[in-house]
This record gives structure tokens, C-alpha cells and sequence, in this order.
């Protein structure tokens, strides 16, 4: 079947436990989605890793056919599983919530490296640590 | 609204609050200040390009933001300004009224007429046409749904080339709705090819809900799974320009000089292309249909 894209949808969800509700229903519903049908299926391929949030790309056909992708969990999920965090800082430049250990770094740096805009691992690592920072998470030596 | 959608049962309030991601520092602090806020999930844009299997001509992105949709309730004063504070004049506060989303996108869903054929969504039982041409589809992830014009021109092409004990082959069959409309209009066996897991699920379930699984073979893969020693009088492949173009010369395998090939889903701009694929390899152009910038080709291969 021949495919003319008319959307491209881009949600951060939880793994194994999206539901109709806002983001996914409003998102997908202008689009003229069977959101059950995503819904259900994006449950079943993220199953294994529940407790995670996962972003999604859903691409959109003309006929309102869609199909999508899944990406690694977004930085600032993985440095709070890192590092046990609840919430992040809301004042980060004063109030300090945690440390991320410089291994850490490297490790979320080298799973998220295939959905960066980097090209070698201390770039990724950079923009690890600059979110890390933005949550009032210090980088340890 | 139409068949059986209701609209009210869940209804709620939610304030869409967007803020702009063309600074991607921004963009990363407020996706972090969104999950801080409590938000269960974000939508997004990064302003890049997906890659998109089968999408012959791709969407330019859109500019880049990030979204959270939070509740109307106690709770939100206390976020809307927290997200004031933080950003200012770079966030677009939205009101929303939920709607019954498990059903809403049904809207969309409308009986198509194709000549004197009917496609039915799934959960409208009652056909304005015999049954006998009416094929209901549960739309899903898998590609056909009667919406897309190549959908309905080759709908037509093999129901009006069927004649009783034809063998048909749908190549990329879907949702399965040219297989199904095939077995109705009197063919004797169907094998029906598609790869793509997830479309083979929905497509089992379409040939029961319009009882004609005992006449249609699923294949689950590509044309090479398919047995070649029984020629095919009619193949339909509404496919890509791409694989049309790879594979007619393997489907000659699956033919004889009296065979009907059916070749759709070329854009009028890569028709060339096909044509010359074509005429190098034994095919002859009986008919061309052309529809909203997409063409259907009908093929004899000499």
C-alpha cells in the first residue's frame, strides 16, 4: 500500500501502560487514529519495560493507517532512575537534589546515543549532564 | 455523530499547555518541568524528520514544541503558575474538553461506496448493498481502509476481472480488503501475502468478521514464500513504486499469457519508472487509471 504521510505524532509515555487519555487521545484522535488499536499494541511491544517512560513516534498515512517506532526513555526519566531522584529541582541553580555519578553519565549517554544529536559519546555525555543540571542534579567527579 | 459514538460519557476538561522548543535547552527544561508537575505523558516535536517505511513522498516536520496536558481541576492554578513563571511568553495555554477518545476517532470511519460495492466500517452491521458486496473492516495498523483512492480504484479493477475459478493473488494485502472483496465477487481461492505481523492479525480478523476465511490463504511473508507451481489468473499488488519495480520480474514466475496483473500504488510522478520496468520485462499495459495523483496499472504479461 502506497503511503502519503499527513502526520507525524511524537508522545512520551509510560511503557506497557498508555491509555486514551491525554496526550495519546487528543494527539491522536485529530488525526483520525484507532486509538485502541495503537494503544494495544503499544502496550504489548513496551510491556517489558513498565516503569519507564518511552517516547513514541507514530507516523500518520493518508488512508489514516499509522505505524510507529519506539526511542529510548528521555534523559530526565533515566537520571531520576539513576539516581532514585522523585522530582527534579524547581529552582536548580540553588537547590541541589542529587548527584549523578560520571559512570552514570557515560551509561545514560551510551543508551540514549542513538537518538542524539551527537556525534561521539563526550557530546552526548554533554548533553546528559546539561539536563542533569537543569534539574538541580550535580555531576560527581 | 454517527454509529453508536458517544461523545459525552468521559467527558473532562484539560488544559493543552505548549511550550516552544525551538531553543532545545528550553525544550529539555520543560520537558523535565512537565514530568515534575506531574504530567503522565508528553507530546512533542523536535523538528526532525522521521524516517517512514512506505512513505513515498515524507512530511515536513513541524515547528519544534513540547506539550503536557494537565487537568482542570483544584490542582491547576497552582501549576499555571508555576509554568507562567518559568516560561513566560514561550507557553500557549489551550482549554480542551476531552471527549470519549477510545470512540472519537470513529468519526472518520464513513461507508464508502466503490461502483456498486460497499466498505463498511466493522461496527456498522447493516450494509446499504447486498452482503454478498459488502466488506466490513475493523481499521488498525494495517494499510487499506477504503479511504485511499488506490484502495477503491483497485477494488474495482479486481472485482470487475473476476470471474468463478479464478486464482488470485493479493500481494501486500493489508487489512485484507481487496483479498475479501475477491473471495465475494467469486473467486475460488485467494492467497492473500503480507509480511508485516501486525497487518496479518488484523487481516485474519477481517476474513472472519466477513466469513470468508475458508476461501482465503494467508501467506505470512513476501512473494517469495509463495508457491510458484500453480499459476495465479489474477494478481493484484497494490504495493510502493519500490517494489513493484523489484518484484515484477519475479511475479512473472507466478503467471501465464492469459494472467491479469493488477499493479498499483505509483505516484503519477515515479509512473515512468514502472513503465520501464515494464516494457523491459514482457508487460503490457491494458488499462490506466488515474485518481488524486496515484495510478493503477493493468498489466498482460506477453
Amino acid at each position: 500500500m502506497p503511503k502519503k504521510v499527513t502526520g507525524v505524532i511524537k508522545l512520551q509515555i509510560p511503557a506497557g501502560k498508555a491509555t486514551p487519555a491525554p496526550p495519546v487521545g487528543p494527539a491522536l484522535g485529530q488525526h483520525g487514529v484507532n486509538i485502541m488499536a495503537f494503544v494495544k499494541d503499544y502496550n504489548e511491544r513496551t510491556a517489558s519495560q513498565v516503569g519507564l517512560i518511552i517516547p513514541v513516534e507514530i507516523t500518520v498515512f493518508e488512508d489514516r493507517s499509522f505505524t510507529f517506532v519506539t526511542k529510548t526513555p528521555p534523559t530526565a526519566v533515566l537520571i531520576k532512575k539513576a539516581i532514585g531522584l522523585e522530582t527534579a529541582s524547581p529552582t536548580p541553580n540553588t537547590k541541589k537534589v542529587g548527584t549523578l555519578p560520571r559512570d552514570k553519565v557515560r551509561e545514560i549517554a551510551e543508551l540514549k546515543m542513538p537518538d542524539l544529536n551527537a556525534t561521539t559519546l563526550e557530546a552526548a555525555m554533554k548533553m546528559i549532564e546539561g539536563t542533569a543540571r537543569s534539574m538541580g542534579v550535580e555531576i560527581a567527579e | 455523530m454517527p454509529w453508536g459514538v458517544n461523545s459525552g460519557a468521559r467527558s473532562a476538561i484539560y488544559w493543552s499547555t505548549t511550550v516552544d522548543g525551538s531553543d532545545s535547552d528550553r525544550a529539555r527544561d520543560a520537558e523535565a518541568f512537565f514530568y515534575q508537575l506531574g504530567a503522565a505523558g508528553l507530546e512533542w516535536e523536535d523538528g526532525v524528520l522521521v524516517d517512514t517505511p512506505f512513505a513515498d513522498i515524507p512530511m515536513a516536520p513541524a515547528r519544534p514544541f513540547v506539550r503536557a496536558y494537565f487537568p482542570d481541576d483544584e490542582t491547576w492554578p497552582e501549576r499555571h503558575q508555576a509554568l507562567k513563571t518559568r516560561f513566560e511568553d514561550t507557553v500557549i495555554f489551550k482549554r480542551l474538553r476531552a471527549e470519549d477518545w477510545e470512540n472519537s476517532w470513529k468519526q472518520y470511519y464513513v461507508p464508502i461506496p466503490v461502483g456498486d460495492w460497499m466498505i463498511m466500517p466493522a461496527w456498522c452491521p447493516d450494509s446499504p448493498v447486498a452482503p454478498a458486496r459488502t466488506v466490513w473492516l475493523d481499521p488498525g495498523m494495517a494499510f487499506g481502509t477504503g479511504t485511499h483512492p488506490t484502495t477503491r480504484m483497485c477494488l474495482q479493477a479486481v472485482v470487475s476481472r473476476i470471474d468463478p475459478d479464478s486464482r488470485v493473488m493479493d500481494l501486500g494485502s493489508g487489512s485484507g480488503v481487496l483479498a475479501i472483496a475477491a473471495a465475494k465477487a467469486g473467486a475460488s481461492e485467494v492467497v492473500a501475502v503480507e509480511p508485516d505481523p501486525v497487518a496479518v492479525a488484523v487481516l485474519l480478523e477481517n476474513l472472519e468478521r466477513n466469513q470468508v476465511t475458508s476461501r482465503v490463504t494467508v501467506v505470512p511473508g513476501t512473494l517469495q514464500d509463495v508457491d510458484a507451481s500453480h499459476p495465479f489468473d489474477l494478481i493484484v499488488a497494490n504495493l510502493i513504486t519500490e517494489i513493484i519495480v523489484a518484484e515484477w520480474p519475479r511475479l512473472l514466475g507466478y503467471v501465464t499469457p492469459k494472467s491479469q496483473v493488477i499493479l498499483s500504488g505509483i505516484v503519477e510522478e515515479r509512473l515512468p519508472e514502472v513503465k520501464q520496468v515494464l516494457e523491459r520485462h514482457r508487460g503490457v499495459i491494458t488499462q490506466e487509471t488515474h485518481q488524486e495523483g496515484w495510478v493503477v496499472l493493468e498489466v498482460s504479461p506477453r
